[in-house]
Protein backbone atom coordinates (compact mmCIF):
# COMPACT_ATOMS: atom_id res chain seq x y z
CA UNK A 1 0.00 0.00 0.00
CA UNK A 2 1.18 3.18 0.03
CA UNK A 3 0.79 5.04 3.72
CA UNK A 4 2.90 7.89 1.83
CA UNK A 5 1.43 9.81 -0.92
CA UNK A 6 4.38 11.93 -1.47
CA UNK A 7 7.53 13.65 0.42
CA UNK A 8 7.54 17.70 -0.23
CA UNK A 9 10.75 19.18 0.40
CA UNK A 10 10.46 22.31 1.94
CA UNK A 11 14.29 23.81 2.31
CA UNK A 12 15.92 21.03 4.36
CA UNK A 13 13.22 20.12 5.68
CA UNK A 14 11.20 17.13 4.21
CA UNK A 15 7.13 16.92 4.97
CA UNK A 16 5.97 13.34 3.85
CA UNK A 17 2.32 13.59 3.01
CA UNK A 18 0.29 10.60 4.59
CA UNK A 19 -2.19 9.05 2.38
CA UNK A 20 -4.71 8.46 5.20
CA UNK A 21 -4.83 12.61 5.98
CA UNK A 22 -4.92 13.49 2.12
CA UNK A 23 -7.91 11.26 1.93
CA UNK A 24 -9.66 12.23 5.13
CA UNK A 25 -9.43 15.87 3.87
CA UNK A 26 -11.09 14.70 1.01
CA UNK A 27 -13.85 13.02 2.56
CA UNK A 28 -14.38 15.91 5.17
CA UNK A 29 -14.51 18.50 2.02
CA UNK A 30 -17.28 16.34 0.32
CA UNK A 31 -19.50 15.86 3.15
CA UNK A 32 -19.53 19.52 4.22
CA UNK A 33 -19.91 20.55 0.53
CA UNK A 34 -22.65 17.85 0.01
CA UNK A 35 -23.81 19.58 3.56
CA UNK A 36 -23.77 23.10 1.98
CA UNK A 37 -25.03 21.85 -1.31
CA UNK A 38 -28.31 20.58 0.74
CA UNK A 39 -28.31 23.30 2.62
CA UNK A 40 -28.08 26.01 -0.51
CA UNK A 41 -31.08 23.79 -2.13
CA UNK A 42 -33.40 23.76 0.61
CA UNK A 43 -32.90 27.59 0.97
CA UNK A 44 -31.37 27.55 4.40
CA UNK A 45 -29.01 29.78 6.21
CA UNK A 46 -25.54 28.72 3.97
CA UNK A 47 -23.50 30.77 6.56
CA UNK A 48 -25.23 28.53 9.47
CA UNK A 49 -24.71 25.43 7.95
CA UNK A 50 -20.78 26.22 7.29
CA UNK A 51 -20.59 27.22 10.87
CA UNK A 52 -22.54 23.60 11.79
CA UNK A 53 -20.29 21.93 9.66
CA UNK A 54 -17.13 23.77 11.57
CA UNK A 55 -18.77 22.39 14.45
CA UNK A 56 -19.82 19.00 13.50
CA UNK A 57 -15.67 18.46 12.39
CA UNK A 58 -14.56 19.68 15.88
CA UNK A 59 -16.85 17.69 17.54
CA UNK A 60 -15.51 14.66 14.97
CA UNK A 61 -12.42 14.40 15.89
CA UNK A 62 -13.10 15.33 19.79
CA UNK A 63 -15.24 11.81 19.58
CA UNK A 64 -13.06 9.95 17.50
CA UNK A 65 -9.73 10.91 19.76
CA UNK A 66 -12.02 10.63 22.80
CA UNK A 67 -13.34 7.26 21.93
CA UNK A 68 -9.88 5.54 20.38
CA UNK A 69 -8.86 6.58 23.91
CA UNK A 70 -11.27 5.02 25.99
CA UNK A 71 -10.93 1.86 24.29
CA UNK A 72 -7.03 2.16 24.74
CA UNK A 73 -7.75 2.97 28.39
CA UNK A 74 -9.96 -0.26 28.55
CA UNK A 75 -7.28 -2.22 26.86
CA UNK A 76 -4.66 -1.81 29.25
CA UNK A 77 -6.30 -0.87 32.32
CA UNK A 78 -4.96 2.71 32.48
CA UNK A 79 -6.49 5.86 32.47
CA UNK A 80 -3.77 7.54 31.35
CA UNK A 81 -4.41 6.46 27.71
CA UNK A 82 -5.57 10.18 26.89
CA UNK A 83 -1.01 10.38 26.79
CA UNK A 84 -0.69 7.74 24.32
CA UNK A 85 -0.13 8.78 20.76
CA UNK A 86 -3.83 9.87 19.30
CA UNK A 87 -5.83 7.34 17.08
CA UNK A 88 -9.06 7.91 15.36
CA UNK A 89 -12.65 5.99 15.50
CA UNK A 90 -15.10 6.10 13.31
CA UNK A 91 -17.81 5.37 15.57
CA UNK A 92 -16.54 8.29 18.04
CA UNK A 93 -16.51 10.28 14.99
CA UNK A 94 -19.73 9.76 14.74
CA UNK A 95 -21.38 10.19 17.94
CA UNK A 96 -19.11 13.29 18.52
CA UNK A 97 -20.23 15.21 15.52
CA UNK A 98 -24.28 14.14 16.15
CA UNK A 99 -23.50 15.23 20.12
CA UNK A 100 -21.80 18.24 19.06
CA UNK A 101 -24.31 19.46 16.20
CA UNK A 102 -27.38 18.54 19.21
CA UNK A 103 -25.58 20.64 21.89
CA UNK A 104 -24.96 23.69 19.04
CA UNK A 105 -27.59 23.28 16.46
CA UNK A 106 -30.43 24.98 17.79
CA UNK A 107 -27.52 28.03 18.71
CA UNK A 108 -26.77 28.13 14.87
CA UNK A 109 -30.49 28.59 13.69
CA UNK A 110 -30.11 25.94 11.18
CA UNK A 111 -32.69 22.94 11.07
CA UNK A 112 -29.85 20.37 10.96
CA UNK A 113 -31.89 17.21 10.30
CA UNK A 114 -33.15 18.44 7.22
CA UNK A 115 -29.50 19.11 5.60
CA UNK A 116 -28.71 15.87 7.50
CA UNK A 117 -31.51 14.25 5.20
CA UNK A 118 -30.68 15.52 1.84
CA UNK A 119 -27.03 15.10 2.32
CA UNK A 120 -26.65 11.52 2.85
CA UNK A 121 -25.05 10.33 -0.02
CA UNK A 122 -22.59 12.91 0.01
CA UNK A 123 -21.70 11.30 3.35
CA UNK A 124 -21.40 7.79 2.68
CA UNK A 125 -19.14 8.70 -0.02
CA UNK A 126 -16.72 10.72 1.94
CA UNK A 127 -17.10 7.95 4.75
CA UNK A 128 -16.17 5.46 1.60
CA UNK A 129 -13.70 7.67 0.58
CA UNK A 130 -12.11 8.03 4.08
CA UNK A 131 -12.48 3.62 4.50
CA UNK A 132 -10.40 4.04 1.37
CA UNK A 133 -7.33 5.93 3.13
CA UNK A 134 -7.48 3.15 5.82
CA UNK A 135 -6.75 1.04 3.11
CA UNK A 136 -4.23 2.89 1.87
CA UNK A 137 -2.30 3.31 5.78
CA UNK A 138 -3.01 -0.01 6.13
CA UNK A 139 -5.07 0.02 8.81
CA UNK A 140 -8.31 -1.67 9.99
CA UNK A 141 -6.81 -4.61 7.79
CA UNK A 142 -8.58 -7.92 7.79
CA UNK A 143 -8.04 -10.75 9.82
CA UNK A 144 -5.27 -13.45 7.63
CA UNK A 145 -6.95 -14.63 4.39
CA UNK A 146 -5.83 -16.44 1.29
CA UNK A 147 -8.80 -15.68 -0.84
CA UNK A 148 -8.89 -14.03 -4.59
CA UNK A 149 -9.24 -10.70 -3.22
CA UNK A 150 -6.57 -10.70 -0.39
CA UNK A 151 -3.78 -8.69 -0.17
CA UNK A 152 -0.48 -8.44 1.69
CA UNK A 153 0.78 -5.00 2.70
CA UNK A 154 4.59 -4.87 2.71
CA UNK A 155 5.32 -1.01 3.76
CA UNK A 156 6.82 -0.90 6.74
CA UNK A 157 4.89 2.26 7.92
CA UNK A 158 1.51 0.35 7.35
CA UNK A 159 0.24 -1.46 10.53
CA UNK A 160 -1.01 -4.86 8.48
CA UNK A 161 2.68 -5.42 7.14
CA UNK A 162 3.20 -6.64 10.57
CA UNK A 163 1.42 -9.79 10.39
CA UNK A 164 3.23 -10.54 6.85
CA UNK A 165 0.51 -12.52 4.94
CA UNK A 166 -2.56 -12.21 2.99
CA UNK A 167 -4.91 -10.47 4.11
CA UNK A 168 -8.66 -9.53 4.12
CA UNK A 169 -9.33 -6.38 2.12
CA UNK A 170 -12.00 -5.24 5.06
CA UNK A 171 -11.83 -1.05 3.97
CA UNK A 172 -12.41 -1.90 0.31
CA UNK A 173 -15.23 -4.46 1.27
CA UNK A 174 -16.86 -1.59 3.34
CA UNK A 175 -15.92 1.07 0.90
CA UNK A 176 -17.53 -0.90 -1.74
CA UNK A 177 -20.61 -1.36 0.56
CA UNK A 178 -20.97 2.27 1.10
CA UNK A 179 -20.86 3.32 -2.39
CA UNK A 180 -23.71 0.82 -3.00
CA UNK A 181 -25.35 2.29 -0.14
CA UNK A 182 -24.71 6.18 -1.31
CA UNK A 183 -26.34 5.15 -4.68
CA UNK A 184 -29.11 3.86 -3.50
CA UNK A 185 -30.15 7.49 -1.04
CA UNK A 186 -29.31 9.32 -4.20
CA UNK A 187 -31.79 7.04 -6.43
CA UNK A 188 -34.78 7.22 -4.01
CA UNK A 189 -36.00 10.65 -2.79
CA UNK A 190 -35.89 12.14 0.31
CA UNK A 191 -39.19 11.68 1.73
CA UNK A 192 -39.97 14.41 4.56
CA UNK A 193 -36.81 15.85 4.79
CA UNK A 194 -36.02 16.83 8.70
CA UNK A 195 -37.98 13.70 10.00
CA UNK A 196 -34.10 12.58 10.55
CA UNK A 197 -35.74 9.32 9.02
CA UNK A 198 -32.94 9.20 5.77
CA UNK A 199 -30.43 9.68 8.60
CA UNK A 200 -31.32 6.59 11.18
CA UNK A 201 -31.36 4.83 7.97
CA UNK A 202 -27.80 5.60 7.28
CA UNK A 203 -27.38 4.83 11.03
CA UNK A 204 -28.78 1.48 10.56
CA UNK A 205 -27.27 0.13 7.10
CA UNK A 206 -23.75 1.06 8.44
CA UNK A 207 -24.19 -0.64 11.87
CA UNK A 208 -25.81 -3.84 9.72
CA UNK A 209 -22.92 -3.65 7.44
CA UNK A 210 -20.18 -3.18 10.61
CA UNK A 211 -21.45 -5.66 12.04
CA UNK A 212 -21.38 -8.35 9.21
CA UNK A 213 -17.52 -7.04 8.70
CA UNK A 214 -15.81 -7.12 12.03
CA UNK A 215 -15.41 -10.94 11.79
CA UNK A 216 -13.12 -10.56 9.16
CA UNK A 217 -11.13 -7.76 10.64
CA UNK A 218 -7.65 -8.53 11.97
CA UNK A 219 -6.63 -5.86 13.96
CA UNK A 220 -6.25 -6.42 17.91
CA UNK A 221 -5.92 -2.34 18.64
CA UNK A 222 -9.81 -1.81 17.76
CA UNK A 223 -10.57 -3.74 21.20
CA UNK A 224 -11.55 -7.27 21.84
CA UNK A 225 -14.12 -7.94 24.73
CA UNK A 226 -15.93 -11.06 26.19
CA UNK A 227 -12.43 -13.06 25.25
CA UNK A 228 -12.71 -12.05 21.31
CA UNK A 229 -16.59 -12.58 20.63
CA UNK A 230 -17.31 -8.94 20.37
CA UNK A 231 -15.23 -5.97 19.57
CA UNK A 232 -15.86 -2.33 20.24
CA UNK A 233 -17.22 -1.33 17.26
CA UNK A 234 -19.54 -4.45 17.30
CA UNK A 235 -21.46 -3.24 20.82
CA UNK A 236 -21.57 0.42 19.41
CA UNK A 237 -23.16 -0.37 16.82
CA UNK A 238 -25.46 -2.77 18.25
CA UNK A 239 -26.32 0.47 20.40
CA UNK A 240 -26.40 2.18 17.26
CA UNK A 241 -29.07 -0.29 15.60
CA UNK A 242 -31.22 0.04 18.74
CA UNK A 243 -31.18 3.45 18.64
CA UNK A 244 -32.20 3.92 15.07
CA UNK A 245 -35.18 1.57 15.87
CA UNK A 246 -36.26 3.55 18.41
CA UNK A 247 -36.06 6.69 16.94
CA UNK A 248 -37.01 6.24 13.64
CA UNK A 249 -40.16 8.03 13.39
CA UNK A 250 -43.72 6.24 12.79
CA UNK A 251 -45.70 7.06 10.11
CA UNK A 252 -48.81 8.71 11.69
CA UNK A 253 -52.70 7.30 10.75
CA UNK A 254 -53.47 10.00 9.00
CA UNK A 255 -50.35 9.68 6.48
CA UNK A 256 -51.67 5.69 6.30
CA UNK A 257 -55.07 7.18 5.05
CA UNK A 258 -55.39 7.12 1.61
CA UNK A 259 -56.46 11.24 0.24
CA UNK B 1 -16.61 38.38 13.07
CA UNK B 2 -15.49 38.08 9.96
CA UNK B 3 -12.35 39.74 10.05
CA UNK B 4 -11.90 37.34 13.36
CA UNK B 5 -11.86 34.15 10.96
CA UNK B 6 -9.23 35.52 8.35
CA UNK B 7 -7.35 36.24 11.74
CA UNK B 8 -7.75 32.67 12.89
CA UNK B 9 -6.78 31.62 9.23
CA UNK B 10 -3.56 33.42 8.73
CA UNK B 11 -2.71 31.72 12.48
CA UNK B 12 -3.71 28.43 11.28
CA UNK B 13 -0.92 28.84 8.37
CA UNK B 14 1.38 29.99 11.10
CA UNK B 15 1.10 27.13 13.67
CA UNK B 16 1.20 25.06 10.17
CA UNK B 17 5.13 26.26 9.34
CA UNK B 18 5.97 26.36 13.43
CA UNK B 19 4.55 22.55 13.38
CA UNK B 20 6.98 21.68 10.46
CA UNK B 21 9.97 23.23 11.67
CA UNK B 22 9.18 22.13 15.39
CA UNK B 23 8.60 19.03 14.58
CA UNK B 24 11.85 17.37 16.13
CA UNK B 25 11.06 19.32 19.55
CA UNK B 26 8.93 16.90 21.79
CA UNK B 27 5.59 18.05 22.63
CA UNK B 28 6.37 21.68 21.25
CA UNK B 29 5.76 20.11 17.64
CA UNK B 30 2.44 17.95 18.53
CA UNK B 31 0.86 21.63 20.51
CA UNK B 32 1.43 23.86 17.01
CA UNK B 33 0.58 20.23 14.67
CA UNK B 34 -2.57 19.58 16.25
CA UNK B 35 -3.47 23.65 17.33
CA UNK B 36 -3.53 23.93 13.43
CA UNK B 37 -6.38 22.65 12.06
CA UNK B 38 -7.99 23.80 15.30
CA UNK B 39 -7.62 27.06 14.70
CA UNK B 40 -8.82 26.72 10.86
CA UNK B 41 -12.25 25.41 12.35
CA UNK B 42 -12.37 27.53 14.12
CA UNK B 43 -12.29 29.98 11.54
CA UNK B 44 -14.74 27.93 9.87
CA UNK B 45 -17.16 28.50 12.22
CA UNK B 46 -16.54 32.10 13.08
CA UNK B 47 -17.04 32.90 9.24
CA UNK B 48 -19.75 31.25 8.51
CA UNK B 49 -21.49 32.46 11.81
CA UNK B 50 -20.91 35.64 10.19
CA UNK B 51 -22.34 35.05 6.93
CA UNK B 52 -25.57 34.43 8.92
CA UNK B 53 -24.98 37.27 10.57
CA UNK B 54 -24.38 38.84 7.41
CA UNK B 55 -27.63 38.10 5.66
CA UNK B 56 -29.53 38.06 8.34
CA UNK B 57 -28.49 42.11 8.95
CA UNK B 58 -29.17 42.25 5.36
CA UNK B 59 -25.44 43.48 4.78
CA UNK B 60 -22.76 42.56 2.55
CA UNK B 61 -21.01 38.86 3.14
CA UNK B 62 -18.04 38.71 0.97
CA UNK B 63 -15.30 39.32 3.95
CA UNK B 64 -16.86 36.47 5.82
CA UNK B 65 -16.87 34.32 2.64
CA UNK B 66 -13.19 35.57 2.23
CA UNK B 67 -12.86 33.89 6.20
CA UNK B 68 -14.36 30.67 5.21
CA UNK B 69 -12.20 29.83 2.27
CA UNK B 70 -9.16 31.02 3.72
CA UNK B 71 -9.99 28.77 6.69
CA UNK B 72 -11.19 25.88 4.56
CA UNK B 73 -7.55 26.36 2.19
CA UNK B 74 -5.73 26.40 5.76
CA UNK B 75 -7.57 23.11 7.17
CA UNK B 76 -6.22 20.77 4.26
CA UNK B 77 -2.59 21.44 5.05
CA UNK B 78 -2.99 21.88 9.06
CA UNK B 79 -5.13 18.57 9.13
CA UNK B 80 -2.11 16.56 6.67
CA UNK B 81 0.26 18.51 9.35
CA UNK B 82 -1.10 17.05 12.18
CA UNK B 83 -1.83 13.69 11.13
CA UNK B 84 1.83 13.78 9.91
CA UNK B 85 4.26 15.81 11.82
CA UNK B 86 1.96 15.92 14.72
CA UNK B 87 1.42 12.15 15.00
CA UNK B 88 5.01 11.29 14.87
CA UNK B 89 6.13 13.75 17.41
CA UNK B 90 3.43 12.37 19.45
CA UNK B 91 4.55 8.82 18.86
CA UNK B 92 8.22 10.42 19.49
CA UNK B 93 7.18 12.21 23.11
CA UNK B 94 5.57 9.54 24.28
CA UNK B 95 8.63 7.24 23.31
CA UNK B 96 6.88 4.82 20.94
CA UNK B 97 8.75 5.16 18.18
CA UNK B 98 12.43 4.73 17.88
CA UNK B 99 14.42 6.82 15.24
CA UNK B 100 17.83 5.87 13.60
CA UNK B 101 20.15 7.14 11.55
CA UNK B 102 20.05 4.86 8.80
CA UNK B 103 16.15 5.57 8.84
CA UNK B 104 15.66 2.09 10.43
CA UNK B 105 12.80 2.76 12.77
CA UNK B 106 10.90 -0.12 15.34
CA UNK B 107 7.51 1.15 16.16
CA UNK B 108 5.56 -0.06 19.03
CA UNK B 109 1.54 -0.74 18.34
CA UNK B 110 -1.40 -0.02 20.66
CA UNK B 111 -1.76 -3.33 22.15
CA UNK B 112 1.54 -4.84 23.16
CA UNK B 113 2.55 -5.89 19.64
CA UNK B 114 5.15 -4.95 18.06
CA UNK B 115 6.28 -4.08 14.28
CA UNK B 116 9.91 -3.39 12.85
CA UNK B 117 10.66 -2.81 9.51
CA UNK B 118 13.31 -0.95 6.88
CA UNK B 119 12.25 2.45 5.71
CA UNK B 120 11.80 2.21 1.71
CA UNK B 121 11.02 -1.19 1.45
CA UNK B 122 7.25 -0.68 0.42
CA UNK B 123 6.22 -2.14 -2.97
CA UNK B 124 8.21 -4.92 -2.92
CA UNK B 125 7.56 -9.00 -2.09
CA UNK B 126 6.24 -9.80 1.28
CA UNK B 127 9.70 -10.74 3.34
CA UNK B 128 9.42 -10.83 7.61
CA UNK B 129 10.28 -7.05 8.61
CA UNK B 130 12.46 -8.08 11.32
CA UNK B 131 14.95 -4.84 12.66
CA UNK B 132 18.62 -6.25 12.72
CA UNK B 133 20.67 -6.22 16.44
CA UNK B 134 22.49 -3.44 17.25
CA UNK B 135 25.93 -4.03 17.12
CA UNK B 136 26.99 -5.64 20.68
CA UNK B 137 23.85 -8.00 20.44
CA UNK B 138 22.05 -6.82 23.11
CA UNK B 139 18.14 -5.92 22.26
CA UNK B 140 17.51 -2.00 22.27
CA UNK B 141 14.98 -0.99 24.57
CA UNK B 142 12.40 1.54 22.98
CA UNK B 143 13.28 4.45 24.67
CA UNK B 144 12.74 7.45 23.17
CA UNK B 145 14.80 9.16 20.61
CA UNK B 146 18.23 7.94 19.25
CA UNK B 147 20.83 8.98 17.52
CA UNK B 148 22.83 6.40 16.42
CA UNK B 149 26.65 6.19 17.03
CA UNK B 150 27.89 9.51 18.82
CA UNK B 151 30.21 9.93 15.61
CA UNK B 152 27.06 10.23 13.23
CA UNK B 153 25.14 13.21 11.94
CA UNK B 154 22.13 13.83 13.79
CA UNK B 155 19.19 11.94 12.24
CA UNK B 156 16.78 12.86 9.75
CA UNK B 157 13.47 13.66 11.83
CA UNK B 158 10.85 12.40 11.35
CA UNK B 159 12.34 9.40 8.93
CA UNK B 160 11.05 9.69 5.56
CA UNK B 161 10.75 6.61 4.00
CA UNK B 162 12.28 7.00 0.74
CA UNK B 163 12.39 4.62 -1.84
CA UNK B 164 15.50 4.48 -3.38
CA UNK B 165 13.77 2.63 -6.61
CA UNK B 166 15.54 3.34 -9.99
CA UNK B 167 13.05 5.40 -11.97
Amino acid sequence: MHPIVTILQLGEQELPIASYGAMLCLAILIASGGAVRAAHRARLDVGACIAACGVAIAGAFGGAVLLHALVQGILLGSPGALLLPPGLAFFGAALGAAGALALFGRQLGLDVLVVADRAVPAFCIAHAIGRLGCFLGGCCHGAPWSGALAVTYTHPLAPAAALSQPVHPVPLYEAAALVLLASVFALVPVREPGSGRRVLQYAAAYSVLRLGLEPLRGDAVRGLFFGGALSTSQLIAAAVLLAAALLYPRPSRDAKQPA
Amino acid sequence: MAVGSIVLAALSLVSIGLGVLTTPIPVVGAIFSFGAPTLAIAGVITGGLAMSRARRENRSRDLALAGVIASAVCFVPALITALTCGVCNALCSTGRIETRRDFHFNIQQGTGGSQAGRAGQGGGSAEPLTLPPPPGGKPRAPSGHDAGPRDAPPPAFPPPPIDKRPP
